[in-house]
């Protein structure tokens, strides 16, 4: 989990110093906490380090109508600068301005705005106007923004967002960007079970690697919600669940795979512990030491009885292995 | 010396809670991060710098004063 949410920590830090996320590779081993705190204060530096024109900027627009600072904003400003002075506005006064923007505008504004710094100014904004900037940002593909504004969005205007997308692809993307694992949890819950059903369809059925997203949002989510969504993993056919498998073994992601397994049903894990890719030696292998390095033997034990006889007894030998090379290194 | 960037680094992001991060980057990685942020303020100060004066031109005339004695106290 920790290795695909750091990934989007990166790119949102690429993202705030104009940089190529390969640059910033070198984070990756970093704890995502810490990346997040730095991508913070890096971003609270850069507002401050303007801050003082911004008030500025804030006064005189008090002086002016507010479609003269619309026009300002959309003609002289842009939306950098606009974002920046958006938190400094009074909240009503800056939706009446806002209201006054074109929902493109709008979009580019988004981009640019820290939504921690515009909180009040978010949540007074009609849903109409959210669902016209959503769609806009959606046709742009801008996936990352989108998923910075659901800590600060109603779950019905969330709701609302979530019913105009139509397609699966975009809604898991946007979900593996967001923040905060409760808002998260709400997210999923809002949406109807066979949209989540079509959502994991989709992730197992894609070629690009968009299944290390799925997983990254069901380890995210309560042991409820995840065993929920690891079910109807499992209920995939035979196909689809392979590639699943083999998308898991490709990324490495054992480790996360590991923790939705464990959440699933007994019925589900049977399934999906009986598929020849799942019984594999360097499958079964990879499964012991991501059940050692998490310390969750002890939960993936049970799991044991609903395997045939000789996978179980490869798992357990694998485990045994690695037990006594540990102690050996003590 | 090795450490300067670092120092760098850690006096731009100003006052709070010790960001342990800091600790373990190389000098090249806390300069590409130091100077990306130099950047990144630059640009924003050309940006803001430039739009304010434009901003003038839009106002009408008779505010204009006042707005100009807000923005240039």
């Amino acid at each position: 989990m920790s290795r695909l949410a750091t990934r989007a920590e990166i790119i949102k830090l690429a993202r705030l110093l104009k940089l190529e996320e390969p640059q910033l590779a070198f984070l990756a081993q970093q704890d995502v906490t810490q990346i997040r705190a730095l991508r913070e204060r890096l971003s609270a530096a850069l507002y401050d380090s303007s801050r003082s024109r911004l008030v500025r900027v804030a006064a005189a627009s008090k002086l002016i109508p507010v479609a003269l600072v619309a026009t300002i904003g959309q003609k002289l400003y842009g939306p950098l600068l606009c974002a920046r002075v958006t938190g400094l506005l009074a909240p009503a006064r800056a939706v009446e301005v806002a209201l006054k923007l074109s929902p493109r505008f709008l979009a580019d504004v988004s981009v640019e705005l820290d939504p921690r710094s515009a909180r009040e100014v978010i949540a007074l904004l009609p849903a109409q106007c959210v669902v016209a900037v959503a769609q806009e940002l959606l046709t742009r593909r801008e996936y990352l923004t989108m998923a910075r504004f659901v800590d600060f969005l109603s779950d019905v205007v969330i709701r609302e967002v979530a019913s105009t997308i139509r397609d699966d692809r975009a809604l898991l993307e946007i979900a593996f960007f967001i923040e905060s694992p409760q808002r998260l949890e709400t997210v999923i819950g809002l949406l109807p079970a066979e949209r989540l059903r079509g959502v994991i369809r989709t992730a197992a059925g894609d070629v690009q690697g968009l299944w290390s997203e799925a997983l990254s949002m069901m380890t995210q989510v309560s042991p409820t919600l995840r065993g929920r969504m690891g079910d109807l993993t499992a209920a995939l056919d035979d196909a689809q669940l392979t590639a699943v498998i083999e998308a898991v073994n490709q990324g490495r992601l054992w480790g996360a795979w590991l923790t939705v397994l464990t959440a699933m049903s007994a019925d589900a894990q049977r399934r999906v512990l009986a598929l020849s890719a799942h019984q594999t030696p360097e499958a079964l292998s990879a499964l012991a030491t991501a059940a050692r390095e998490q310390g969750i033997w002890d939960q993936l034990k049970p799991m044991l009885a609903l395997m045939s006889a000789a996978p179980r007894q490869q798992l357990e030998d694998f485990f045994g292995r690695l037990k006594s090379a540990v102690r050996n290194l003590g | 010396m090795a450490d300067k960037p670092i120092d760098d680094l850690r006096r731009k992001l100003g006052a709070g809670k010790p960001l342990d991060i800091l600790d373990t980057l190389a000098p090249e990685q806390a300069q590409l991060l130091s100077r990306s942020l130099d950047a990144a303020m630059q640009r924003d100060h050309r940006a803001l710098d430039q739009a304010i004066e434009q901003s003038l031109s839009m106002v009408p005339l008779l505010l204009r004063p006042a707005f100009k004695k807000v923005l240039f106290p």
